[in-house]
């Protein structure tokens, strides 16, 4: 496989999750100082990524070893029809992310409510393009197998997790 | 229109004390305003032979107001307070009035203001106290307040009842919660003798509010009852001139003005507008404590 492409993903796939736990954990905290707090929950999302990235990565080396010829150049173009999507939108949200850095509270705000806003917003509209765009040119049943492995949690884990840490907090006597 | 939140308690207006509350009748009431999903929302709330459960309702309102200091949080309700009731204190010190003055943050929620004041804008003669008829929330605030070591005190009550008056009164996205007949009502209750001055801060309506008020939400509210809230603010806050018309009708022995309607030097309209107000024997200190800023007062006639 191509191990740049493997890298970058890797990469991405992390930096989601670690953001995954960063808005997992917004608005659930009401102290003033919580940096900590979401520092934590970022770096434990992340951390909670690494072994389903890596069965993932285990599965697809399994296929591609007892796959038919070619498919290893199969799953290598998919990976960068891939960051084709992927990378455009995480260098935007990254760009965005250096903003909140600068000392204006004001161009803060607006990088939140202007870009963060709406990039969470078509964040499962950005995967599903991402995975159907990386295995619907060439739709082996590999690659639509790991391409569901990777779409379907992240489209649907976050929004069942924060009903579910909801759900706990409402149900809490 | 209505907001959920407002529906979920009710208070006996003689004792103050907390009121049963009917599930069925609020849905009703949201769906005779065609807010079917928000009666869909409170139809799902647990209730006990048709009341709602009181200890539920507390959580979630207490989950509701920590989501909703995201919004705090965003567009530095903290600091913009504390912007503009400097000047005030600062006239109060000038006219030789003697502390400790009293700021009151009315409807206080979980008390994001009053929290964020007492840690970045302490002063030894200024003592900040967040007063809701909520006991839930008024409890999670002081909680709050001691886990960070703040010094600052919450009240359940009638923020124009206390047994230690305000000297200044200071809301952040509570004057759309009042019907605009009852603006008037509000604004008199200013005229207390302690009274000295105010500082109120909510939304602005605009053609684009309910729009940027839905993205916000959308994205950063998770319950129902907060993002459905949330647009609804947006939607019913009262035109900044409705809120000076009542407030120089029935609070006339202040000095009224209103901030931040537009964006500096764009006809764009704000987000978020300010209305301030001091007795008039302070006017000239006050607008000489706000320095340059003086000029984007506009007085309230």
């Amino acid at each position: 496989m191509n191990g740049q492409a493997l890298a970058a993903l890797w990469i991405l796939v992390s930096l989601d999750c670690a953001l995954m736990g960063y808005r997992l954990a917004m608005g659930r905290s009401a102290l003033l100082d919580k940096r900590r707090y979401h520092q934590r929950r970022s770096l434990r999302a992340a951390a909670v990524g690494q072994p389903a990235l890596a069965a993932v990565t285990l599965l697809t080396a399994c296929l591609v070893a007892a796959g038919p010829v070619g498919i290893d150049g199969a799953f290598n173009a998919a990976m960068v029809r891939l960051l084709v999507v992927a990378v455009p939108y995480a260098a935007c949200i990254l760009a965005t992310t250096a903003v909140c850095i600068l000392p204006s509270v004001s161009a803060r705000t607006a990088a939140s409510i202007v870009i963060f806003g709406p990039f969470t917003l078509i964040r499962p509209l950005v995967v599903s393009i991402a995975v159907l765009y990386a295995v619907l040119p060439d739709p082996r049943w590999q690659l639509v197998l790991v391409g569901f492995i990777v779409a379907v949690p992240g489209v649907l884990l976050e929004p069942c997790l924060d009903r579910r840490i909801s759900h706990n907090l409402l149900r809490r006597a | 229109m209505l907001e959920i939140t407002d529906l979920l308690i009710a208070f006996d207006p003689a004792t103050g004390v907390r009121r049963p509350v009917c599930r069925a009748e609020i849905a009703q009431r949201l769906l005779a305003e065609g807010e079917t999903r928000a009666a869909t929302a409170v139809q799902r709330l647990p209730a006990v032979d048709g009341l709602l459960d009181d200890d539920y309702v507390d959580r979630l309102l207490v989950s509701v107001h920590c989501e909703i200091q995201r919004l705090s949080e965003e567009f530095r309700h903290g600091a913009r307070m504390a912007a503009l009731i400097d000047p005030i204190l600062n006239a109060m010190r000038a006219s030789g009035l003697r502390g400790p003055y009293r700021v009151v943050d009315i409807g206080c929620g979980t008390g994001y203001v009053v929290r964020w004041l007492s840690r970045n804008a302490a002063s030894p003669d200024v003592e900040y106290v967040g007063v809701d008829y909520n006991e839930a929330l008024v409890r999670e605030a002081e909680r709050l307040a001691r886990a960070e070591n703040l010094h600052c005190s919450f009240v359940a009550a009638d923020a124009f009842g206390l047994r230690d008056p305000a000297h200044i009164l200071v809301s952040t996205g509570v004057l759309h919660h009042f019907p605009a007949a009852d603006l008037g009502r509000f604004f008199a209750s200013h005229e207390a003798d302690t009274t000295v001055g105010y500082v109120h801060i909510d939304f602005q309506p605009s053609k684009i509010a309910p729009l940027g008020a839905w993205l916000f939400h959308r994205t950063r509210m998770r319950l129902a009852i907060s993002r459905f809230d949330g647009i609804q603010s947006a939607r019913r806050a009262h035109q900044p001139e409705l809120i000076g018309r009542a407030a120089a009708t029935h609070a006339p022995s202040f000095e009224n003005w209103i901030l931040g309607q537009r964006v500096r030097h764009t006809p764009l309209p704000c987000v978020l507008t300010s209305v301030i107000g001091v007795r008039r024997s302070l006017a000239d200190e006050t607008t000489a404590a706000f320095g340059g800023r003086a000029r984007a007062l506009e007085p309230m006639t």
